[in-house]
């Protein structure tokens, strides 16, 4: 008999040399994220060997304070945020079967930054850090449970973008209304610029408080891997290839509000990085919704510190916010996306 | 021997009785054709049969164990459920489709095995599908789909198949092909249920048919005393031509019945 693909390399062993290679890239990126900076100079001269001894003699304190204080906490937000972003776009594309979900698209983001923007509304943040994580997670939460009961059991690409929309525009005007209401100007500013997105001027308490939850959510959703391929067969397949599809919705929309709305919670909303990593990826792996979910993650966390990089790159002036950022190079990405599944949608 | 048992089997939605008092019993060793008018209640029989409909009343034993205490795993190695339609969301390749019947053999981190690949190979060249191994899914023709989605139910190797209108949209070489494959399964001691729509090959092929007609079952038999003017005229209105070829029945749906021919 000839030879069949399924003696050739699986494509568990191209997501595993992908990811590899991924790892690599965003190990240089990392290193080079640390090494870049404004202030002080850059420090590449003395990376990367001087600063892991964080000798003070030879590293000098202010530059130690920059790179630990600083850069290590912004780069580290950056790899969790695009982590879980991509991660969150290639398990949700798979569990809706639509390549066009994300949690921006999809209206997550929106829902969680309402979420945020409440507990900043009613000053709860004052009282504990917690709270507005507390809020980005349970707004995430809402807005994918609504899009479930929106959508239905056989989401069309129509449908999805509809409910999508509706749920985005129920979140913004919301999110307007709490700004409009806002106590004070400077309290709207603060607002408005946190729901832009970045990872500039955070520190390492951000990192604490949605890193446990990041975790949480990846392991939620990386168990899911095995159901999200049955779910290509459809949920009927699925439930006779002997998975629990109402749990493995549950697990995925759980894991995803834990993901998505810690990332907001802590640096804004930043689109796009779950619609396009997983979209350029997902032919390199023969289309195979669970050998996608690692390269996804790691794809996602090398892509948004690259954006973080090139906001610091660029010519002196007022920073541009990555969430600008993503949205600028994002947004007409999704145009074209729309018009090659055009025929699909009418 | 593998049987599927249902006793006073109802299932309603919506106030709609879908199954009444169905008491039917499938075992292996015979091919087995479920055949009746549209919305008879035939895919809703195999689904339940499934374990794909779980609010019905009375009770369905498979294997002489209740369906709802089989382990959701455990029955997946049994009985596999090929669904209509053959839905395949991503352009996976046919191999890595047929991969996916070994879902419930395989563990959250284990690769595939030897005998997962002995599998995919055997199923793959079952339905003479080598040569588009290789392919998308989504860019096959209708006929090869059915019959790729037919090697995914056989990469599972469950004893029990389940198959609602496999030969659907299938030119008649193909048709000739899968149902012969059903029949062979069904010999070799799988049990093997199918709904069928063509009257003709469920003559030639099923050992037994049940008739089926607003949820209820109205006769049950071998095709030649099913299949007679009786029946399909009071459940499909129609008129058959039977004969014999070479000693085989051969019934062909002929005309409709003079009621509605005025």
């Amino acid at each position: 008999m000839s030879v069949l693909p399924v003696s050739r390399m699986s494509e568990r062993t191209v997501s595993g040399v992908l990811s590899l290679a991924l790892l690599g890239v965003l190990a240089g990126l990392f290193f080079f994220s640390l090494s870049l900076g404004r202030v002080g100079g850059p420090l590449v001269d003395s990376l990367p060997w001087d600063f892991l001894y964080l000798d003070p003699d030879v590293f000098g304190e202010t530059n130690r304070l920059i790179l630990v204080e600083v850069r290590l906490p912004r780069t580290l937000l950056a790899v969790m945020t695009g982590l879980s972003l991509g991660l969150s776009g290639a398990v949700l594309q798979g569990l809706f079967r639509n390549p066009l979900a994300d949690p921006g698209i999809i209206g997550t983001s929106s829902t969680a930054s309402l979420g945020a923007v409440v507990v900043l509304y009613f000053s709860l943040a004052e009282y504990s850090n917690l709270a507005l994580t507390a809020g980005g997670v349970a707004g995430a939460l809402l807005g994918l449970v609504g899009l479930y009961i929106l959508t239905g059991k056989k989401p069309g690409t129509t449908g999805f973008i509809l409910a999508g929309v509706a749920l985005s525009s129920l979140a913004v005007a919301m999110t307007s209304l709490a700004l409009s209401l806002a106590p004070s100007p400077f309290a709207t500013l603060e607002i408005l610029f946190w729901m832009m997105g970045s990872v500039a001027d955070r520190t390492f308490t951000h990192v604490w408080i949605a890193l446990p939850l990041m975790i949480t959510g990846w392991l939620l959703l990386l168990g899911a891997g095995r159901g999200v391929d049955a779910l290509c067969l459809g949920e009927e397949s699925a439930t006779n290839l002997g998975f629990n599809v109402p749990n493995i919705r549950a697990r995925i929309i759980l894991g995803c509000a834990l993901c998505v709305g810690a990332a907001v919670s802590v640096t804004g909303a930043i689109g796009f990085i779950g619609l396009v990593v997983p979209h350029i990826l997902r032919p390199l792996v023969g289309f195979q919704p669970r050998a996608l979910l690692v390269p996804a993650g790691i794809g996602g966390a090398c892509l948004l510190l690259l954006a973080d990089i090139a906001v610091r790159l660029m010519p002196p002036g007022p920073e541009l916010k990555l969430g600008v950022l993503t949205a600028l190079v994002g947004a007409p990405f999704f145009f074209w996306l729309l018009v090659r599944y055009r025929r699909e949608m009418l | 021997m593998i049987a599927l048992e249902t006793k006073g089997l109802s299932l309603r939605k919506k106030d709609k009785t879908l199954l009444d008092d169905v008491s039917v019993s499938v075992t292996a060793g015979k091919l087995v054709g479920l055949i009746g008018p549209n919305g008879a209640g035939k895919t809703t029989l195999l689904k339940t049969l499934s374990g794909l409909e779980k609010d019905y009343e009375g009770s369905v034993l498979f294997k002489g164990i209740n369906l709802a205490d089989w382990k959701p795993r455990s029955l997946a190695r049994e009985l596999a459920y090929l669904p209509q339609g053959h839905e395949v969301h991503w352009p996976i390749t046919v191999a890595k489709m047929v991969e996916l019947g070994r879902l419930p053999h395989g563990g959250f981190l284990r690769s595939l095995d030897e005998q997962d690949k002995v599998a995919i190979r055997k199923s793959i060249s079952e339905l003479s599908l080598e040569h588009l191994a290789d392919q998308p899914f989504n860019r096959l023709s209708g006929g090869e789909r059915a019959r790729a989605a037919l090697a995914r139910v056989l990469a599972t190797e469950a004893r029990t198949i389940l198959a609602d209108e496999p030969v659907a949209a299938l030119d008649p070489f193909h048709q000739l092909q899968v149902m012969t494959i059903l029949r062979d399964l069904a010999r070799k001691g799988y049990l093997v249920c199918t709904v069928l729509h063509d009257l003709p090959l469920a003559a030639r092929y099923c050992d037994r048919l049940i008739l089926m007609n607003r949820g209820k079952i109205v006769a049950d038999g071998a095709p030649r005393n099913i299949l007679n003017t009786e029946n399909l005229g009071r459940v499909f209105d129609i008129v058959p031509f039977n004969t014999e070829v070479d000693g085989d029945f051969l019934s062909l749906p002929w005309s409709l019945c003079s009621s509605k021919q005025a």
